[in-house]
């Protein structure tokens, strides 16, 4: 009789589980091919490479080992997605990204004249392809993103857990079976994975050895979209940043010294906190958390410095999400954990969460204290769990 | 006869004016060589940022404790009556905000020297921190020095550009002159070898060139209220980094332009072709062109005037620059490195910028660089006089 009802309670339990949220696929690591030291894994539909050496040697392996998806990535969202269906002239975006690139940090540069010796694309390709992300700002398409960081009392002690959506265009979709986790092993710099596209430096989010989890959401909501043309790009600093920055003090004096050529919001995290960092054209203010233990931010600022009032951002809907995570939160407290997030992050925002179901294009949960991530990616199924603690050890 | 030897005796004596000064080797570590320009180091370092701090570490193992023990505890706690605990704070709030390449460059150090990180973490500041301590109100004299010119084109009459500078600071910092080396660093990961002219220990500069011929150096600022951003990456640390980075003045530009700096300063920037003056407050920035098509100057005041106007009195900083505007017009067309250093010896009461000996404030230190050639010459205040480095060969 006892069995029957530990039975039942065990069914229902997973019945539960199973109709809020997919359990995550802990996938194992697939070797797929090595090249001057680096290495290419798949872990599920995901690739994940792991580069090794100078800057130059890494954009070489990654060249090699992710040569055909660079070159199907070119055709799908350049060819085919940017010109044909967007309508941008191929010559505007060469004309851009070559202006972006020149005036690159060099060791970027490096990492991408290495992806041009071994890749089979000439230089103005992959070019194109590690502004992927900053194409949709050109062609001034909406986008939006949101965070949700819970720890201390809102996790009941564990460790600490980061959910992020990164919404985008609906045609990224396409995009997704490229979806890549990059892992920089630089001589002389932090081990870094970003999440991203083939053929990009720039990112939208990564992890470093050290635990320090960065992500970043636009901050056009109460911002608008004026830009500064002489300003280096945004989306580089997430990877340059995780490089240079070994915990979050140094992590917080850099973005405390940049000066963006775009409103955007970085937000932080390592094992113990988590921070904003709301940056206009003209300055950077940090944000606390809302809540001693939880943080979240969409796409308006929230520092009361500002003196903004909350806003929408129109279609961005960027208050309604903050309002929906916070209360989400609440609703969590002391309960979250990476499962949690999850559910969060799988709730849309008709339900009461921030996620839009067909512009959720990647979702991350992060637990920096045991450098593991769980990546959904729209068309793929479920979660993928992966382990990164091993992809940043030198071997 | 007498006249030609006399042509003779006068040409030599030129030649001998403007000779190299040979490098000596001296000494070497774990890849990275000391040699030496008269009385001054010169580091060849190579390798990962640990490694370069182990090199630079070993090679200067003899001057690590006397230098700490002149400047921190003969000098800021002996004479000047700051306590440890203070100098440590400051120190250590400084380091802390550095990126992992600098530390790693002290951490390295700190492995061979013979001396404690903590006293590095110190020495990391001997010269930063004196900014430092200025807003904490804990120098006697509030010091804002330092002066700069850049020449080139017609001022130069179609010969490389010349930039000449003047570090000026508290008088007694000639103490500290012996351990002021020069340090060139070959990162191994893609960096572009870059030299720093700076004291003894410090990972980060305020006069520096890269490979690339670019050239840049530091001046305070007075325009600005004196705010210091402790929450911030230290600007002469970006400084290095900024050559380490970028081969190009755009690039160099770009990052000026993204970047937000702990304290209000004026950087000139020089390559072969051209020179700016950075002014970076603490909230924004403009870049000076300079005044006529040639010719840059720049003292401690900002002067676009898209800043508007200024509340303080800032009319023996405007002066110095006016001068070393008026000494760029007398030179038109000879400015080389030989007028250069006429220029710079020219004191402010006799129309130049360069501060007298005195008990309180003095030009420590000038610095001429040629960023075409890849070349700079240093004159330290009674202790060397103008020492010139060829610094092509110590670049890999």
């Amino acid at each position: 009789m006892l069995l029957k009802k530990a039975t039942l309670l065990f069914i229902l339990i997973l019945f539960f589980s199973f109709s809020i949220s997919l359990p995550a696929l802990a996938v194992e690591l697939k070797l797929v091919s090595e090249y001057e030291g680096g290495k290419l894994y798949k872990a599920g539909n995901l690739n994940v490479v792991v580069l090794r050496g100078t800057y130059r040697e890494m954009g070489r392996q990654e060249g090699k080992l992710l040569k055909e998806q660079l070159a199907q990535m070119y055709k799908v969202a350049i060819e085919e997605t940017y010109v044909k269906e967007v309508g941008l002239k191929l010559e505007d975006i060469n004309d851009t990204t070559r202006g972006i690139f020149a005036v690159y940090p060099k060791r970027f540069q490096d990492i991408i004249y290495g992806m041009a010796e071994t890749s089979g694309l000439e230089l103005d390709k992959l070019l194109a392809l590690d502004q992927i992300n900053v194409l949709p700002i050109i062609s001034e398409t909406a986008v939006h993103c949101s965070a949700i960081v819970a720890w201390g009392e809102y996790t009941g002690g564990g460790p600490l857990v980061f959910g992020r959506n990164f919404d985008y265009p609906e045609y990224y979709e396409k995009f997704n079976p490229y979806l890549s986790v990059i892992v920089y092993q630089p001589e002389d710099a932090v081990p870094t994975a970003v999440v991203g596209y083939p053929g990009g430096v720039t990112a939208m989010h990564g992890l470093n050895k050290d635990g320090l989890f960065m992500e970043l959401n636009d901050g056009a909501a109460s911002c608008g979209t004026a830009s500064v043309d002489n300003r280096q790009m945004t989306l580089l600093y997430i990877t340059s940043f995780l490089f240079d920055s070994s915990n979050i003090t140094q992590l917080d004096a850099a973005l405390n010294s940049i000066r963006l050529g775009l409103a955007e919001i970085f937000t932080v995290a390592d094992k113990n906190t988590a921070f904003a960092y709301e940056c206009s054209i003209d300055d950077t203010k940090k944000r606390m958390p809302d809540k001693d233990g939880l943080l979240v931010e969409t796409n308006h600022f929230v520092n009361p410095a500002w003196n903004m009032e909350p806003t929408e951002g129109g279609e961005t809907r960027s208050y309604t999400r903050y309002k929906n995570l916070i209360a989400l939160g609440e609703k969590y407290k002391g309960k979250f954990n990476a499962q949690v997030m999850r559910q969060v992050l799988d709730t849309p925002i008709t339900l009461g969460g921030a996620t839009r179901p067909n512009l959720a294009i990647q979702q991350l949960v992060v637990v920096p204290a045991e450098l593991k991530m769980w990546i959904k990616a729209l068309g793929n199924p479920g979660w993928t769990e992966l382990d990164l603690k091993p992809l940043f050890e030198n071997k | 006869m007498k006249k030609l030897f006399g042509i003779v005796l006068a040409l030599c004596f030129l030649v001998s004016m403007v000779h190299a000064q040979e490098l000596k080797y001296v000494s070497e570590f774990e890849g990275g060589k000391l040699y030496k320009a008269g009385k001054i180091n010169v580091l060849k370092l190579h390798g990962s940022y640990r490694q370069m701090g182990r090199q630079y570490g070993a090679l200067l193992k003899n001057d690590w404790e006397p230098c700490y023990k002149k400047a921190f505890e003969e000098r800021f706690i002996g004479k000047n009556g700051m306590t440890y605990e203070t100098l440590d704070k400051i120190a250590s709030d400084y380091f802390r905000r550095l990126p992992k390449r600098s530390q790693d460059l002290i951490y390295g150090m700190a492995e061979t020297s013979g001396i404690s990180l903590e006293k590095h973490i110190l020495l990391n500041t001997l010269d930063a921190c004196a900014e430092i301590w200025g807003v904490y109100g804990m120098l006697a004299t509030n010091t804002q020095g330092c002066s700069a010119i850049a020449a080139w084109g017609e001022y130069t009459g179609g010969r490389p550009l010349v930039v000449g500078r003047n570090y000026d600071y508290m008088s007694y910092f000639e103490e500290f002159l012996p351990f002021m080396e020069c340090v060139v660093y070959n990162p191994d990961d893609g960096g572009i070898p870059t030299a720093s002219f700076a004291f003894l220990g410090a990972a980060y500069t305020q006069n520096a060139m890269n490979k690339s011929g670019i050239f840049l150096e530091l001046d305070d600022d007075i325009t600005t209220a004196i705010i210091t951003r402790h929450d911030r990456v230290p600007n002469m640390a970006n400084l290095l980094f900024f050559l380490l980075d970028n081969s190009t003045m755009d690039g160099i530009n770009t990052g000026f332009n993204t970047t937000l700096p702990d304290f209000a300063c004026i950087i000139q920037v020089a390559d072969k072709n051209a020179a700016y003056s950075y002014e970076w407050a603490t909230y924004g920035l403009q870049r000076v062109a300079g005044r006529a098509d040639g010719l840059l100057a720049a003292s401690n005041d900002f002067v676009d005037p898209a800043w508007g106007r200024w509340p303080c009195p800032l009319a023996e900083s405007a002066q110095r620059r006016e001068n070393l505007y008026a000494l760029g017009e007398k030179y038109k067309g000879r400015l080389n490195v030989d007028t250069m250093k006429e220029l710079l010896k020219t004191p402010i009461d006799k129309g130049g910028a360069t501060r007298p000996i005195s008990a309180d404030e003095e030009t420590l230190y000038q610095v001429i660089a040629v960023p075409a050639e890849l070349k700079w010459w240093i004159n330290l205040t009674n202790y060397q006089g103008w020492t010139e480095i060829d610094l092509k060969p110590l670049f890999e």
